[in-house]
């Protein structure tokens, strides 16, 4: 096979220079990575550099020769500090340029230049000292982590190999192949040379690339801050770490810090000594673990680590001593001592649990006792714990709520039930193992694995409800209860099985005190409302004043769900809100009564004075001879009509002042309840300068409703209005107390008084508790006008009036007579 | 010119009231008259007849204190006792202090009422009294004709008889016989007690001159 030598040396340059556009191409998408640029310098003046050569026919031997080669060796140059710059390496442009200088001097020899041989052996020299120096930068890079750096290395090598076989043995690859020229070992060479460089050219680019694709990725699971792993890869890593230890079956440690008074210093003292804080503890903490540990930030001034391969008192001993040279590192933050001190929670994995989110529950557990005694302290993880009233369901659901929520929540702390509840699991710990080990195999076969999970989470939420609950079939039989029921009802635990019947658990609540009445009864009845399809719900008062909420509901395919909630502490708490509410009414009442105690005093003693005098008349008549029977008889009966008149009044101070919880509602009309508030205001109005006008309606208002409080409304309006004519004119203060009819389902009741209105804003909210326009006022007594008419079913407004003042309304619905 | 028994006006608006106190005065031997408001009373006023008011403090319309000052303008005589359901020290005061008997609150005693009632008609009586006492003495001097009056007046500031006499520019017998018939019409027998007289209805330097003693 003959080839041509100047076709390969034209495809030569051609190849070499359009990688050096492809370098030069990735250069442009790459800025940063200035070894790019370098290379695809190489290529370009090796490319003109070959292409000098091919041109040895036409153009003069200095420029084939002596610059051709010179452009080669500084195209070799450029090459090598491209890998040089790759490794962050500056490269001075003597050294470059040393191995075209060396040529061109070399030239200069007359001896050197005339001996082709010579010339080669150079041009070789330079060619492999660069190659080799640039196969050393690689190697010298290799724990950066790039894969694609070795085949360079390698083909960098070969390439040296090849140039140096050359020299050694001229020989082998003739330079020259007389007259022709150039030799088929030239060719050889060629060849060589474009397959090199292709691949070089591919594989820095590759190179470049798979750098930046690292940073990235080095960037996602590294925290920029402290340069330690971030949650995200600590919970990967730790995932992977965990499940290996777990295979090895050996035990590993978590630890989780938490940074006290964290947030001080960065409040304080800002958030650059926040860093410079968590930088130090990073360092404290790395420089105390070993090669293996895995440490992160799982976020703000959390931190965890997994120490594979450790013992508990290892592992706290590692937490001592980081809490420990954490506490003593001295920080220059501008201000005295930084103060911060790290809380650790330590977990231990064991050969049954390996899984991470679990462990850092019960590291965070163990955290957040450490916190809550003060912090600065190591607190390991307490011993695990099963609930007391089920050694074996409580194996199974080793710390349920915890497991469930695991995935989610790893920082909060979760309260469950208190801790006295609670046993140790090591007693019990047995009696597990032997379970698990009669289990059938298929029991813990990835299959059943979903299953065993939705179970489990069945089993949390049954055993956490606060309610009560039972699942009977068709029969009547109990299929599955929850604790709840079991403890509402204080049963014998080992009586309550799947299987028994409704009546039996029934027979057993009435032994013990907690169902009156017949269990057989109760059950059949209740048995024929669920085959009826009816939901079953009652309020049942046991003996021990306890309420519960029971309701039996039918569930498809028969059978029912029954559901028990104790509401004795909801309606205790419902009740003394209510009673609470009469307090506050009866109080206001109070207060009115307060208010207008001359005025009860005054009408009291009107019929007082009258039934005194009338008694001395008739002892003064008593006297005479004969007796006037007649008169005297006369004054007896004024006397019991002013008694009776005296009674009256003393029985609506009493109904102000009683206290009574229970509304007791009659029917009445509401014009005799402001004929009555009248009276009482009379004396009151008198004294502060009011006229006190009534427009009232003909008819008659009947209402339904508890005249006391209705009294106390209209009480409650007539004295704020009073109250807002304080500072008027003394001539303009008028109250007028108006009703009437509204629409014909309705009676309205009006207030108004010529005051100084209210401002707009307020018009709304002056019905608000502790609302109030008037310097001494509670601001209750309107609020408290309004809960009446609530709860009358009425409602109660304000309005400014255009004449001046405001007026204050309300409407009642008004009582069927019929 | 005393007239018969006194009345007792009583004015309440609350019927029942009113109407037991009235029983009791008369029970106890008093004339009543009965207003249910100030308003009525003032619709037909009492004359000068003796008698008191018995008034409530809180009406509907024209209230006790507001009657007290319409009668206080028109300078009628009769003496006020309030009574009131549920007075207080400022009302009570300022009642007194526009010229009340009394403030009674009810209910009250008989013996309170009945005690106030004749403190009120006592006082009252004094005071006619002593209105008519000056009335007769005013009477008496009245009588006298221009000349014993001139004469009168200077006997009573000490002006001896010459001294008169050239004062008035006659005789001292003339002024003798004058001063007799004074003292007669008088009817005083000694100087001092026609001196007396002369400082009760006012004659005397301090309150005045003798010119006035015809007009008051």
């Amino acid at each position: 096979m003959s080839l041509d030598l100047v076709t390969i040396f034209v495809v030569t340059v051609f190849v070499t220079g359009i990688c050096g556009l492809l370098l030069l191409y990735s250069w442009l998408l790459s800025r940063n990575t200035i070894a790019l640029a370098l290379w695809a310098a190489g290529y370009f003046i090796a490319s003109i550099g070959t292409m000098l050569v091919v041109a040895r026919d036409v153009i003069p031997t200095i420029w084939s020769i002596e610059i051709a080669n010179a452009l080669i060796a500084f195209a070799y140059g450029l090459v090598w500090s491209g890998a040089r710059s790759f490794n962050d390496r500056r490269t001075p442009v003597s050294l470059i340029l040393a191995g075209a200088l060396v040529w061109l001097v070399a030239c200069q020899v007359e001896a050197f230049y005339a001996s082709p041989q010579a010339r080669a052996t150079l041009m070789a020299a330079v060619v492999v000292g660069y190659t080799v120096l640039c196969a050393f930068e690689f190697w010298r890079a290799r724990d950066h982590g790039l894969k694609s750096r070795w085949p360079i290395i390698v083909f960098l090598l070969l390439h040296a190999a090849v140039y140096l076989t050359r020299t050694l043995q001229p020989g082998l690859l003739p330079l020259a192949n007389g007259a022709q020229g150039l030799s088929g070992g030239v060719a050889a060479l060629a060849f060589e040379w474009m397959f090199v460089a292709v691949c070089a050219a591919f594989l820095f680019t590759h190179l470049a690339r798979e750098r930046i694709e690292l940073r990235y990725k080095h960037a996602s699971v590294i925290d920029p801050l402290t340069s330690v792993a971030n949650r995200r890869a600590f919970i990967e890593d730790g995932a992977r770490l965990l499940r290996r230890i777990g295979v090895e079956q050996r035990d590993a440690a978590l630890l989780s810090f938490d940074l006290d008074r964290f947030k001080q210093i960065n409040d304080t003292l800002g958030h650059h000594a926040g860093d410079q804080v968590l930088c130090a503890f990073c360092d404290v903490a790395v420089s105390a673990l070993r090669p293996g540990d895995l440490f992160g930030r799982l976020g703000g001034e959390e931190f965890a680590c997994l120490l594979p391969h450790i013992t508990l008192p290892d592992a706290l001993q590692v937490a001592e001593r980081i809490r420990a040279q954490f506490v003593a590192t001295p920080l220059d933050l501008g201000a005295g001592p930084h103060g911060t001190t790290v809380s650790i929670g330590v977990a231990m994995s064991t050969e049954s649990d390996h899984d991470l989110a679990r462990l850092m529950v019960a590291a965070d557990r163990a955290l957040y006792r450490a916190k809550a005694k003060g912090g600065n302290c190591v607190e390991p993880r307490q011993a695990r714990f099963v609930r007391h009233d089920g050694a074996v369901a409580g194996t199974r659901r080793y710390h349920p709520q915890l497991a469930a929520r695991a995935g989610s929540a790893t920082k909060r702390p979760h309260t469950t039930v208190p801790a006295s509840d609670f046993r140790l699991l090591e007693n019990v710990r047995p009696l597990c193992r032997k379970l698990l080990a009669n289990m059938p195999p298929q029991f813990s076969s990835t299959a059943n694995k979903s299953l065993r999970e939705a179970n489990r989470r069945l089993d949390v939420a049954l055993e956490n409800m606060s309610q009560g609950l039972c699942l009977f079939d068709p029969e009547g039989r109990l299929v599955l209860c929850n604790e709840r029921y079991i403890q509402m009802y204080r049963l014998p635990r080992e009586e309550v099985k799947p299987g028994r019947t409704i009546r039996e658990l029934l027979a057993l609540r009435q032994a013990n005190g907690t169902f009156v009445g017949d269990p057989d009864e109760y059950s059949a009845n209740l048995r024929t409302r669920i085959a009826d399809g009816r939901t079953f719900s009652s309020v049942v008062e046991a003996a021990d004043g306890r309420v519960t909420v029971i309701v039996d509901q039918p569930i498809k395919g028969g059978g029912w769900v029954a559901t028990f909630e104790d509401v004795t502490e909801r309606r205790r708490i419902e009740a003394q809100i209510a009673h609470m509410a009469h307090q506050v009414i009866h109080l206001n009442r109070t207060a009115i009564a307060g208010v207008l105690s001359a005025s009860f005093a005054h009408e009291l003693n009107q019929p007082l004075g009258a039934i005194l005098s009338n008694a001395e008349t008739a002892e003064v008549l008593l006297a005479d001879n004969p007796l006037n029977v007649d008169q005297l008889k006369e004054i007896l009966a004024d006397i019991r009509r002013d008694n009776q008149r005296a009674g009256e009044i003393i029985k609506q101070l009493g109904a102000l002042l009683k206290k009574g919880d229970e509304i007791e509602l009659q029917e009445f009309d509401l014009n005799d309840t402001v004929r009555c508030a009248l009276h009482l205001l009379d004396h009151e109005a008198a004294t502060r300068g009011v006229v006190l006008r009534a427009n009232q309606a003909h008819a008659a208002l009947p209402v339904r409703a508890n005249m006391v409080h209705l009294q106390q409304v209209i009480l409650n309006l007539a004295m704020n209005g009073m109250d807002a004519m304080a500072c008027c004119d003394r001539r303009s203060r008028k109250l007028t107390l108006e009703t009437a009819l509204a629409g014909d389902a309705d009676v309205e009741a009006s207030v108004s008084d010529s005051g100084t209105g209210i401002p707009a804003d307020m018009l709304e909210r002056v019905f608000d508790a502790f609302v109030t326009t008037k310097p001494q006022g509670t601001g209750l007594g309107l609020s408290i006008a309004r809960t009446i008419i609530e709860i009358h079913g009425g409602k109660i407004w304000a309005e400014n009036r255009p004449e001046g003042g405001a007026v204050f309304r309300f409407t009642l619905p008004l009582a069927k007579t019929a | 010119m005393i007239s018969a028994a006194p009345v007792i006006h009583i004015v309440d608006d609350d019927a029942s009231f009113r109407t037991a106190v009235a029983r009791l005065l008369r029970a106890c031997g008093y004339q009543v008259a009965l207003y249910e408001s100030a308003r009525r009373f003032l619709e037909r006023p009492p004359g000068d007849e003796p008698g008191c008011l018995l008034l409530d403090v809180r009406m509907p319309g024209l209230n006790g204190p507001e009657l007290q000052a319409r009668l206080a303008e028109t300078g009628g005589p009769l003496p006020i006792v309030f009574l009131t359901g549920h007075g207080d020290i400022r009302m009570s005061v300022r009642a007194i202090k526009a010229g009340a008997e009394d403030f009674l609150s009810k209910p009250v005693s008989r013996k309170t009422l009945i005690e106030a009632i004749k403190r009120a008609l006592a006082r009252q009586e004094e005071t006619r009294e002593r209105k008519l006492r000056l009335d007769s003495l005013r009477a008496l001097v009245a009588a006298l004709t221009p000349r014993e009056s001139e004469v009168f007046a200077l006997i009573v500031r000490g002006k001896l008889n010459k001294q008169i006499a050239y004062e008035l520019g006659t005789s001292e017998r003339t002024i003798k016989a004058h001063r007799h018939a004074v003292m007669q019409k008088l009817k005083v027998r000694s100087f001092a007690q026609a001196v007396s007289i002369a400082e009760r209805l006012g004659m005397l330097p301090e309150t005045g001159g003798g010119e006035n003693i015809s007009q008051t």
